[in-house]
């Protein structure tokens, strides 16, 4: 046997492992050979040294350390209504507090919204309104009467110096709702020149005159009266303007109804616009003596007076000193109070 | 090893009761065996903190599959091989070891410092062995051994398992234990030479 043979097998002789030949063997190299001896007797007493070392005793920690992690995995998962509101004293005030906030949060929000929630729509409305509501959404005339230039025009800025607040027209509101609107609002504006017969006297005048697209309208005879033409002028009148002009209109009593209607087709069409609250100076015993209160540009006095004598007869002591303007190109914006008598 | 023929040990009695659902049988089991472990863990680891880290794993892991365990081998043999599984993996989790480890077989260049024995006059070491300075002395030279071959040693040289035993816990060829045993024994010889 050569020496790295018997060295390779020297922990299995010292295991005492070996076949007894092969013991017998590795035993008869080491009689003979020097340094495999020392290398057995080196390995031998390394095993002592390994074999000898002491046990030791486990610190006293480690019992406790193995119950605190079985005792941290035992521990069964909290269940969420314990999370959600244990320590009750702290939890259950904080999430009340919390539901109501939000509480008021969301009422807040769905009190602002609840009128729009409850007030029916324009189409709706209309389906509804009544036969003398003569007002029609502008959506549904779009089809058939074009009048976005119009329109465009009303809500064009009036001219340049004249920089005065203007209000949006609202081509989807029934007449209906603008007049309960206008009376919860407590305003005067000026409105379609549709609703003046149906509002109730005026008492104030001081409110600004806003141009507004009148929506196709039908007379309270049913009969049907055409919005202004896309070729009418823009309004130019956007600031207040006393209603000083007075002009009397005298019609049969079968031109009577929608008298209104027509006067304030014709000043719409010349680019002016309706007092939303006109003023009923009182009932004659033949009919109705109404007041139309109109705002016009100046250079459309005329035509408007014009228009105002295809519908009666103007008499000379109705007009006030003021009510024929002087010809001429003027940016002015003049008012017109247009008495109806009912001959 | 801690086969006493038919007769059940007292171990066996503790993993019973544990079974059972007794008080304190797992108690009973951790004090049974926390020495050996820890003792194995703390050579194999050569670090306190971390041996005492591991054994309480140890028993941890013991504690949640002693459920399933069927007894093929002794509760210690059992416990014994989680704890090699564990610190073989603590031991690859730390980055510094490689450089400490041994390179070996035969012949290879240390590139290690030579072992420092301690002074002559302390006399021969089987005296010494019983110091506890020689046995940090040892502690320190089987932390010098590759990781995979120290618990060979461990095992066969400290606990006393057969090589059949062993190979059974490694899952390896009893072959490859003798094989890698006596290359384990041989690299401690080497460090230890100054000394024996």
């Amino acid at each position: 046997m050569d020496c790295e043979r018997g060295q390779n097998l020297l922990s299995e002789f010292l295991d005492g492992s070996l076949p007894e030949s092969e013991q017998a063997s590795v035993n008869a190299h080491l009689r003979e050979c020097l340094p495999c001896r020392a290398v057995k007797e080196g390995l031998e007493e390394t095993l002592l040294l390994l074999r000898g070392l002491p046990q030791g005793k486990a610190p006293t920690e480690l019992l406790d350390g193995v119950r605190r992690r079985i005792a941290r995995e035992e521990v069964p998962p909290t269940p969420f209504w314990k999370k959600l509101f244990l320590p009750a004293h702290i939890k259950i005030p904080l999430e009340a507090a919390a539901a109501i906030l939000l509480f008021l949060l969301v009422y807040g929000t769905w009190k602002e919204e609840l009128p729009n929630l409850f007030s029916p729509r324009p189409a709706a409305r209309m389906d509804a309104a009544p036969a003398k509501e003569f007002t029609k959404p502008a959506e549904h005339d779009a089809s058939k009467a074009p009048s976005p230039p119009r329109a465009q025009a009303a809500e064009e800025a009036v001219p340049g110096d004249r920089p005065v607040p203007r209000e949006k027209a609202e081509p989807g509101r029934t007449a209906q709702n603008e007049r309960d609107s206008g009376r919860s609002a407590g305003s005067a504006g000026t409105r379609t020149a549709a609703r003046v017969p149906s509002l109730p006297p005026a008492s104030s005048r001081s409110q600004p005159s806003l141009p507004v697209i009148p929506a196709q309208r039908v007379s309270t005879a049913g009969e049907r009266i055409e919005p202004p033409s896309a070729a009418a002028p823009p309004s130019r009148v956007a600031r207040p303007v006393p209603f000083g002009r007075e002009v009397t209109i005298e019609v049969a009593a079968q031109n009577r109804p929608g008298l209104e209607e027509r006067i304030a087709a014709a000043a719409v069409r010349l680019g002016g616009s309706v007092q939303d609250e006109p003023a009923k100076a009182g009932i004659d015993s033949e009919g109705a003596v109404d007041i139309v209160r109109v705002h016009l540009p100046a250079d459309s006095a005329r035509p408007f007076l014009a228009e105002l004598s295809k519908l009666g007869i103007l008499p000379a002591e109705g007009m006030s000193d003021r009510a024929v303007l002087t010809a001429g190109p003027s940016s002015e914006v003049v008012g017109y109070t247009v008495r109806i008598r009912v001959r | 090893m801690d086969s006493n023929g038919g007769s059940p040990r007292p171990v066996d009695l503790l993993l019973q009761a544990f079974r059972q659902g007794k008080p304190g049988a797992f108690d009973a089991i951790v004090l049974a065996h926390q020495d050996r472990v820890y003792a194995f863990c703390s050579r194999m680891l050569s670090d306190r903190e971390e041996a005492l880290d591991i054994a309480q794993e140890v028993f941890l892991s013991a504690y949640r599959n002693l459920g399933g365990f069927r007894e093929e081998a002794a509760l210690a043999t059992w416990l014994l091989r989680i704890a090699a599984n564990r610190c073989l993996n603590r031991i690859r989790q730390r980055s510094s070891l490689a450089a400490r480890e041994v390179v070996f077989p035969d012949g290879a260049e240390r590139d290690y410092p030579l072992f420092q024995p301690p002074a002559p006059e302390e006399g021969r070491p089987d005296r010494i062995a019983e110091n506890r300075e020689m046995a940090k002395i040892l502690e320190r030279a089987l932390g010098r051994i590759d990781p995979d071959s120290r618990w060979l040693l461990l095992l066969s040289d400290v606990e006393g398992f057969t090589y059949e035993e062993i190979a059974a816990m490694a899952g390896i060829p009893v072959g490859t234990v003798k094989s890698r045993l006596h290359r384990a024994r041989m690299a401690l010889r080497k460090i230890l030479a100054p000394v024996v």
